[in-house]
């Protein structure tokens, strides 16, 4: 087994325990660091297949801004609403079956025609690559998301400022 | 590249620029501004809809991931002509968070109109998400609107939950037919389908079952009665339009267009959700006695009577579906105008409202009439021709069974619109007052009037251009 296999599969273990406990622990706030590492587990494996601005952006964004913004608002909602929030699992039967279904279907589909393993021809600088492209033609989506972050603040402020 | 008036994504670009617009003016009036935004919004529209007539066709951007085709600009016409309608509509709201926040209120609206547009011409991936995205959010903005109603944010986050979920479906097929294409091109879609890639079909399926929320097909249909209850009534009635019609643009593009000469493996799959919808959606509503919710669960069987259409994966098939659409437009936009006036009199949207309706206020009582039979599909009102066509396309596919299932369940449509009608002419109310319809409001119901009756009593322009639009995705 070479390197990469070993820190594959070990990553993926880390993947695993760390997903399945963010949905099982009771504790909000346990969970939120579970999928901490889970998130920097994925990059882990972003940095595996070569993507290296991606699992930067992946702990930048994800394991840094999305869980610190988490965080805060369980400590700012436990404040108002003064008691501890805990994560109901009363639908751990039914959720468990969705899971179990959607796995099963996806590992059979795989093994029906197994992906190709050889990495595709990759450019020489992904990073300079990949911002090339979302300037020329992927340059709509990109501008139509700072329309999107715009509607979505003033709905986020609408929501948020207290009524006069 | 030159200026010009009919160069592509010009359209987008003045809507975006007039949402700009109207939050600085929300901005500098003080005061009430709702009329002066909302008649800015209008008049702004107004030359939005001229663009998409003087625009060029077949005009392209980005290497064919933007396309200004017949299609497309079939579809931007039909967003922004509902989004006037809802506008005329809303002017006439007197509660005080509109009079307030009258410019949120807009600019969420165009933004969300952006969104519909930019879709309706994607043909990448990439672009149709993001698309999705911006259409969606300021809708679930929009239903919570009325913020201190505690059912209305009930049903804003019911309605956000779910959509944010449909959008993780989708980006999750999305991300499984890139893996198999290695394109965000829809172009890659036909071929990699008929090489037979199982994890293709897997993306693509659930890459369906995204879009089925969006359009609240069975079983993903939900979150649309409790939206619908709660959010303003002229919202409601664009909601349960535009973003629909939005969703079936997706679809067509999808899995018509992109599928291309593969498109025919999804038909059991449409028709068995259509049938389901169908079903749903009409026995549902036959036990609500809020018109809200009654309209609500008849519109799901609305969507299942377009699906009918998709379902036949044909040129007139996909036609009879945009033809539909139109008809749906009209139709149940009318009536929730209709139930606005009634609401505003009344301050209720119970069934029991409309007692007596006949004789308090005869011609709104019998414009309500119209769309309702116009929703069921009697002759000579614009429904009636959508459902025939839709079924005719169907049975030239052989689907008998699909068709024998909706037919028998327009009779049970039938039976509840009328359970309506019951009330408004047969029944009687203790009251006599005339209800008021506010100007505007009236204008909005003629409209519809004369786009459900026009259609009806003359579908043939209709019909001829909604088969020119559908041939060219053939």
């Amino acid at each position: 087994m070479t390197g990469e296999a070993v820190a594959f599969y070990a990553l993926s273990a880390m993947l695993v325990v760390s997903a399945l406990a963010v949905v099982l622990s009771k504790n909000l706030f346990h969970a939120v660091l579970w999928l901490a590492l889970a998130l920097t587990g994925t990059a882990g494996i972003f940095l595996l297949l070569d993507a290296e601005f991606l699992a930067a952006v992946q702990l930048l964004l994800y394991a840094g801004g999305v869980v610190t913004i988490v965080v805060f608002a369980i400590v700012v909602t436990e404040r108002l609403v003064g008691e501890t929030i805990t994560q109901t699992n009363r639908r751990i039967a039914g959720g468990a079956l969705v899971c179990g279904a959607l796995l099963w279907l996806l590992i059979t589909t795989v093994l029906e025609r197994p992906l190709a393993t050889e990495r595709p021809i990759m450019p020489d600088d992904l990073t300079k690559a990949i911002g090339e492209s979302v300037l020329t033609r992927f340059v709509l989506p990109f501008e139509l998301l700072a329309v999107l972050m715009l509607a979505a603040l003033l709905g986020a402020i609408y929501f948020a400022r207290p009524e006069e | 590249m030159t200026f010009d008036l009919g160069m592509p994504l010009l359209a987008e670009v003045a809507l975006f620029a007039l949402a700009v617009l109207v939050l600085i003016v929300g901005l500098i009036t003080q005061g009430n501004a709702h009329q002066r935004i909302g008649w800015l919004t209008l008049i702004g529209l107004v030359g939005v809809l001229g663009l998409t007539f003087v625009a060029t066709e077949g005009a392209s951007l980005f290497s064919l991931s933007f396309v200004q085709d017949d299609f497309a600009l079939f579809a931007k016409r039909l967003f922004i002509v509902a989004t006037m309608v809802s506008l005329l509509g809303s002017l006439t709201l007197r509660h005080s968070t509109f009079a307030r926040r009258s410019a949120e209120y807009h600019f969420a609206i165009l933004s969300s109109l952006v969104g519909m547009m930019v879709l309706a011409s994607a043909r990448d991936l990439v672009l149709i998400f993001v698309a999705f995205e911006l259409m969606s959010i300021p809708l679930y903005v929009l239903t919570g609107f009325l913020k201190r109603d505690s059912t209305t944010s009930e049903a804003a986050l019911k309605f956000f939950l779910v959509g944010t979920v449909s959008s993780a479906v989708i980006a999750y097929g999305m991300s499984f037919i890139y893996g198999v294409t290695g394109s965000t091109a829809l172009e890659a879609i036909g071929p990699a389908l008929a090489d037979g890639s199982p994890l293709m079909v897997l993306g693509m399926t659930m890459l369906f079952a995204g879009l089925s929320f969006k359009i609240a097909a069975f079983p993903f249909h939900m979150w649309a009665p409790d939206a619908y209850e709660a959010a303003s009534t002229p919202f409601v009635a664009w909601l349960a339009v535009a973003p629909k019609a939005a969703g079936f643009v997706a679809i067509i593009r999808l899995y018509v267009e992109g599928a291309g000469s593969t498109s025919l493996m999804w038909m059991p799959m449409v028709a068995a959700i259509a049938g389901m919808t169908i079903v749903t959606g009409n026995l549902m509503a036959i036990p609500q006695s809020n018109i809200k919710r009654l309209l609500a669960y008849s519109g799901i069987a609305h969507i299942g009577y377009m699906l009918i259409g998709l379902a036949a994966f044909s040129s007139s098939g996909v036609a009879m579906m945009l033809f539909y659409l139109v008809a749906y437009l009209f139709g149940n936009m009318g009536a929730f105008m209709v139930v606005e006036a009634v609401a505003q009199s009344e301050s209720s949207d119970g069934i029991d409202a409309y007692k007596g309706l006949a004789q308090r206020s005869p011609l709104l009582a019998l414009a309500m009439l119209i769309f309702l039979l116009s929703l069921g599909g009697i002759p000579f009102v614009a429904g009636f021709w959508a459902k025939l066509y839709v079924f005719w396309a169907a049975i030239e596919r052989g689907l008998y069974g699909l068709v024998f299932l909706g037919a028998v369940l327009t009779v049970v449509a039938l039976y509840y619109y009328l359970l309506v009608a019951r009330r408004m002419y047969i029944e009687t109310s203790d009251r006599t007052d005339p209800i008021p319809v506010p100007g505007l409001l009236g204008l909005a119901i003629v409209i519809c009037l004369i786009g459900v009756i026009g259609i009806g009593v003359y579908p043939g322009p209709w019909v001829d251009m909604a088969l020119r639009v559908a041939s060219t995705l053939f």
